[in-house]
Order: C-alpha cells, then sequence, then structure tokens
C-alpha cells in the first residue's frame, strides 16, 4: 500500500511538475501587489523606498532602505546579501516607480520574488 | 438511498471537487505560485515553482485515478493524507499569514478560513469512508459499509 501511495505520488505528476517548470516557468506579472501587513509578517526580506532622499528622510517605514534607481537598488542588495530574498518595493501613493523598480530588480536578479506595496507609503 | 449511490455520490463530489481545483490552479498558476512564493517554504525558486506545478497535477492526476481505477484502495488513502497535509497548511496559512488568501481550491472560488475548513474535514472523512468501504468490501460481502463508521 506504501509503496503504491509514493509510486502514485512521484510518478505522473512529479514528473510533469519538474518539465512544466523547465519548459514554462512561472512569470510574475508586474500587477502583483503585496500590502504592508503581509510584509510585516514575513521573515526574510528587504524593504526599499524608491522615493527621493529628502521624502525619505520624512519618514519611512521602519527597516526600510533608500533606492531610487535600479543602481542603488542593487548596490543596497549585494551589499545587505539579500539577492535571493524577497524584495519589497514602495514609493509614494499613486506612483509608478515602484512598479518600474521592482520589474526592474526582477530583471537583473532573475528572481520572481520582487513585489511592490500598491499604496505606497502612508505616513499615520 | 442506496450505499452504492451513496459512494457514488462521495466519488463524484471527490472527482469534481480535485479536477475543478486543480485546474484553477493550473489556469491561474501564476497566482498560485505567488502564494507559495509568499508563504515562503523555500527559498530556492525552483522548488517553489516544481510545487506550483505539481500540486495541481496531483489533484487532477487523484481525480482521474478514482474516476478510472475507483476500487484502488490506496487512491482513498492518497486523498485522505492530501486532505491531511491541505488542513495543516490552512492552519499554518492562518497562523504565520492570517493576511494570506489560502486558493486551496483555485483562485476562482473565495471560500473564507470556516468554509475551507469545512470543505476539507468533508474531503478526509469522504475519503476514508470510501477507504474503509472498500477494504469492508474486500475481506467480507456480508456486512454493511457503513456498519463501521
Amino acid at each position: 500500500m506504501l509503496k503504491e501511495i509514493i509510486y502514485t505520488c512521484v510518478s505522473l505528476p512529479l514528473v510533469l511538475a519538474i518539465c512544466c517548470s523547465f519548459l514554462f516557468p512561472v512569470e510574475l506579472s508586474q500587477d502583483d501587489t503585496i500590502n504592508f501587513q503581509q510584509v510585516s509578517k514575513l521573515n526574510d526580506y528587504l524593504l526599499l523606498d524608491a522615493r527621493s532622499q529628502i521624502e525619505f528622510n520624512k519618514g519611512h517605514y521602519p527597516m526600510a532602505k533608500h533606492a531610487e534607481n535600479i543602481d542603488q537598488a542593487l548596490e543596497v542588495i549585494f551589499t545587505l546579501k539579500k539577492e535571493r530574498s524577497m524584495i519589497v518595493v514602495y514609493c509614494s501613493p499613486n506612483c509608478n516607480s515602484s512598479k518600474s523598480l521592482a520589474k526592474e530588480i526582477k530583471d537583473a536578479l532573475e528572481h520572481n520574488k520582487v513585489y511592490y506595496i500598491a499604496e505606497g507609503f502612508i505616513n499615520e | 438511498m442506496s450505499e452504492s449511490f451513496a459512494m457514488k455520490l462521495i466519488r463524484l463530489f471527490l472527482i469534481l471537487i480535485f479536477l475543478i481545483s486543480g485546474l484553477m490552479k493550473l489556469i491561474n498558476i501564476e497566482e498560485f505560485y505567488v502564494l507559495l512564493c509568499k508563504v515562503n517554504i523555500t527559498d530556492i525558486d525552483f522548488l517553489n515553482q516544481v510545487l506550483s506545478y505539481y500540486i495541481p497535477f496531483l489533484e487532477i492526476y487523484l481525480s482521474v485515478m478514482i474516476t478510472f481505477r475507483k476500487k484502488k484502495q490506496s487512491n482513498y488513502l492518497l486523498i485522505a493524507l492530501v486532505a491531511t497535509v491541505f488542513l495543516l497548511f490552512h492552519l499554518y496559512l492562518k497562523q504565520a499569514h492570517p493576511n494570506l488568501a489560502c486558493n486551496c481550491f483555485g483562485t476562482k472560488f473565495k471560500f473564507n478560513f470556516i468554509s475551507s475548513m469545512i470543505i476539507n474535514f468533508f474531503i478526509l472523512g469522504s475519503a476514508y469512508y470510501l477507504y474503509q468501504t472498500k477494504i469492508l468490501n474486500k475481506s467480507t460481502s456480508t456486512k454493511s459499509p457503513e456498519s463501521k463508521l
């Protein structure tokens, strides 16, 4: 019985899953967003603030690092050795820089765990 | 209602729920993959990719197996095991990531925590019932399958 169960589990579904992962790797669309409550529940992540330095100095989310463009973002990521961690980018409410920066980071690092906070930074 | 009809209904329920949830996950594989990434089960991206394909394929495979090989007991035991794993995953999700939607039955069907738990328990009970019934049918033909429940 146990042999049959193991065979069922590892036979066709697993072979298909591995083949599909090679042939059709899942790509995240840039519509993928995350909110700050979800971010705060994560264990290993890097929070990037894509606003200007002046706005960042006025206030930012706890643990956030400033990175206005892809070069600054990559510098922070590599300095903190967060290449394989989940990376979350935010900017001001209704801005697009976090979305575009998230896409650039995703392309540069070639991994999919890059998100942006759609509602942006809300100073409470 | 005859016993065989009840068994057919339960099997049909299992077939439909596994087939639909597997297909829904495959259709919207990206969302399911995002869920796995957010849960952060593993840091290895390829494993997340494999898992996001493996779970829907396993669900579809199980629905096909209980459609065409309905007398095989190991299928029902495997469904019970899968349902148990899903239950534990659901409880973990509720505890560790309360803001994340489970998407346990695909992204098209949004069930709350209680509804998902009830469905999971029903799957578990159904699979166990069919497993026990098959065993009883195999060991003795005189006893009623429901008498053992």
